[in-house]
C-alpha cells in the first residue's frame, strides 16, 4: 500500500555484492588487511549517511556457499542438496536493500560503495505494487 | 595446557557446537569442526594469550573448519537427501540453551547407551576421542568408530537440533540423567582400579550435571541427581585406602569404617541443600531418594549415629519405584541395622521367597555376605562361616575374597 504522506515516490532495490569464489577464503580470513579495514570503515560511515536519509533498509553478510542448502522438487519428492543452487565463479557475498527516489539515486549510491569496497555490485529493482498484476 | 584454558575450552565447547549446528545444521561435521577449533585454541592460546571473546573466536574458527569439511565433502559428491521441512515447526526461541538441546540430541533414543555416553562426552564435554577411549580402557580407533557410527545413526534417525517439546521433554531428560549417572558411576568405579586416569569421569559427570541443572533448575530429578553425585563424591577421599603391602593396591573402605573427618564438608552441605530444596515439593523420584539416603548417612558424625529407621523407609520407597534386587538387599541391611539382625533375616527370607535375591546375578554374591553377617550376629557361626566361604567363591575381586575368607576363618 502506498503511503501518501512520505516516500510517495521511493522504490526499493536489492544490492547484490559478488566476490570471486576463489577469493572467498582470503576475503573472510581472520586478519583483514589494514586497507580492507579502512575500506570497511569508510563504507560503514556511508551506510550511516543512508540511515540518516532514510534510504537504508537492511544489509547482511552471507555465509560461505558451501554452508548453503538448496531445496528442489524432484520426481522423488522434495529433496535438499548441500551446497549452492549453482556453482559459479562469482558468488554472492552480501546483500543490502535500499529505498530510494530513483534508479539514478541507486546507481549513485552503489557507485560510491563499489568505489570504496572494490568488488562488483548488482542492482536489482524490487518490484513494487504498481507492477503487480 | 593450563587448567584455566582447559576449563574455558570445555565450558565453551557445547556453546560453540550449539551455535554452529543451530545455524548450519550438519551435526556430525560441526562436531568435528568444533574438535578442530578446540585443538587450534589449545595450541595457540597458552602461548599467544586467550582472545578477548573466546567463544566468538572458537565459533569463527569452527565455522572455517566447517566450510573446509563441507567443501571437501561436496567436492566428493553432491549429496541429496529428502528435505525434512516441517511447515508446522517453529524456529527455536533465541534464548534456547544450546547445551541442553545438545545433551538431548546426544542422548537420542535412536542411540545405544554406550553411544550416548561417548557422544555426550565428546560433543557436550569437549573431550577428545583419545581421552574418552582412555577413560573407557579402549583404543582410540574403537572409540572413533563408535562416535562416527553414533553420528550416522543420528542423521539416519532424522534427529533434529531443536529444543524438546513439552510432551517428550520428561522422557528425553530421563535419558540424559541416566547417561550422566552412568558416566559418574564409571568414574566412581574406575577410581578403585588403582590407576589414576587423566580424565576424571566422575568430575566430568558432575560438571555436566551442574550444566543440566543450570538449564533446568526446577527439575526435581535433575536436582536429585546432582545432590546424589555431590554427596557420593564427598566420600571420595575416605572410600579408598592404600594397601600396606603394595602401594599400587587400592582397596575399598566400607561406609561404616570410613574416616568421616575426611568427608568433603562443602560438598555435603551443597548436596544436602539441593535435596532439601526439592524434598516434599514433588513426588520423589529415584535420584531424589538415593540423594536423601546419602544425605542421612552424611548427617551422622559416627556410624552409630546413623538414622537407620529413616534409611529403611527411604529404601522401601525406592524399592516401590525401582524394584531391583540390589535395592531390596540394601533395604534388608537398613532394616537389620535399624531393628536388629533377626528382623533383617526375616525380611531377607521373605524377599528371597518372592524375588530370589540369592539367585539374581546382581545380588547372589552380596546376598550371601549379608546373610553370613546376620547369622553371625544371631549366633550361628557355623552357618555364617559357610556363607562367607560361598560369597568368597563368587567374587572376582581378590581383595574382597581375602576379606571374606578371613572372616570365615575367624569363625572356624
Amino acid at each position: 500500500m502506498l503511503n501518501t504522506t512520505t516516500k510517495e515516490t521511493t522504490m526499493k532495490y536489492l544490492l547484490l555484492a559478488y566476490t570471486p569464489a576463489a577469493a572467498w577464503d582470503a576475503a573472510t580470513a581472520d586478519t583483514p588487511t589494514d586497507d580492507a579495514l579502512a575500506a570497511f570503515a569508510a563504507y560503514q560511515k556511508f551506510e550511516q549517511e543512508l540511515v540518516a536519509t532514510g534510504e537504508f533498509v537492511t544489509s547482511e553478510g552471507l555465509g560461505h556457499p558451501a554452508v548453503s542448502t538448496t531445496i528442489r522438487k524432484t520426481p522423488d519428492g522434495v529433496t535438499a542438496t548441500d551446497g549452492p543452487f549453482a556453482e559459479l565463479k562469482e558468488v554472492l557475498a552480501s546483500f543490502a536493500v535500499i529505498d530510494v527516489a530513483s534508479h539514478d539515486r541507486a546507481v549513485d549510491i552503489v557507485t560510491r560503495i563499489v568505489d570504496v569496497l572494490g568488488e562488483p555490485i548488482e542492482i536489482r529493482p524490487i518490484m513494487g505494487e504498481d507492477f503487480a498484476a | 595446557m593450563t587448567p584455566h584454558v582447559e576449563h574455558l575450552l570445555r565450558t565453551e565447547a557445547p556453546q560453540v557446537l550449539g551455535a554452529l549446528v543451530r545455524r548450519f545444521g550438519h551435526f556430525a561435521l560441526a562436531e568435528d569442526a568444533v574438535q578442530e577449533a578446540l585443538l587450534a585454541a589449545s595450541q595457540t592460546w597458552p602461548a599467544g594469550g586467550v582472545p578477548d571473546n573466546p567463544r566468538s573466536w572458537l565459533i569463527r574458527i569452527g565455522y572455517h573448519k566447517m566450510v573446509d569439511l563441507l567443501r571437501a565433502e561436496q567436492a566428493r559428491r553432491r549429496r541429496e537427501h529428502h528435505a525434512t521441512a516441517d511447515p508446522t515447526s517453529h524456529a527455536p526461541a533465541p534464548e534456547t540453551d544450546d547445551s541442553l538441546t545438545l545433551l538431548l540430541l546426544c542422548c537420542h533414543p535412536a542411540l545405544s547407551t554406550t553411544s550416548q555416553v561417548a557422544l555426550t562426552l565428546r560433543a557436550v564435554g569437549g573431550l577428545t576421542t583419545a581421552e574418552i577411549a582412555h577413560a573407557h580402557g579402549t583404543t582410540e580407533t574403537t572409540m572413533g568408530t563408535r562416535i562416527s557410527r553414533a553420528k550416522q545413526q543420528l542423521a539416519r534417525a532424522g534427529a533434529r537440533f531443536t529444543p524438546p517439546t513439552d510432551t517428550d521433554r520428561d522422557t528425553r531428560v530421563a535419558a540424559v540423567t541416566q547417561v550422566l549417572y552412568l558416566i559418574f558411576n564409571e568414574g566412581y568405579t574406575a577410581t578403585t582400579g588403582g590407576e589414576l586416569t587423566r580424565v576424571d569421569l566422575t568430575a566430568e559427570a558432575i560438571r555436566l550435571t551442574r550444566m543440566l541443572h543450570a538449564s533446568l533448575p526446577h527439575h526435581p530429578e535433575v536436582t536429585g541427581l546432582l545432590a546424589l553425585m555431590l554427596l557420593t563424591d564427598a566420600r571420595r577421599a575416605a572410600r579408598t585406602s592404600l594397601s600396606e603391602r603394595d602401594e599400587q593396591d587400592y582397596h575399598l573402605v566400607p561406609l561404616d569404617e570410613q574416616d568421616r573427618s575426611r568427608w568433603g564438608r562443602q560438598l555435603i552441605r551443597e548436596g544436602t541443600d539441593l535435596i532439601d530444596g526439592v524434598w516434599n515439593r514433588h513426588p520423589a523420584g529415584p535420584y531424589q531418594l538415593q540423594a536423601a539416603i546419602a544425605a542421612v548417612h552424611a548427617a551422622a558424625a559416627t556410624p552409630q549415629q546413623t538414622d537407620w529407621p529413616q534409611i529403611a523407609v527411604l529404601y522401601l520407597w525406592l524399592e516401590r519405584l525401582t524394584p531391583t534386587a540390589p535395592v531390596r538387599l540394601s533395604r534388608v541391611v537398613a532394616v537389620a541395622k535399624a531393628y536388629g539382625p533377626a528382623r533383617g533375616l526375616a525380611l531377607l527370607d521373605d524377599l528371597n521367597h518372592r524375588h530370589h535375591l540369592d539367585r539374581d546375578p546382581l545380588t547372589r554374591q552380596r546376598e550371601r555376605a549379608v546373610r553370613a553377617h546376620l547369622l553371625q550376629l544371631t549366633g550361628d557361626p557355623t552357618g555364617a562361616a559357610r556363607l562367607y566361604r560361598e560369597a568368597a567363591g563368587l567374587t572376582g575381586n581378590h581383595v574382597e575374597r581375602r576379606y571374606l575368607l578371613d572372616r570365615a576363618g575367624r569363625l572356624g
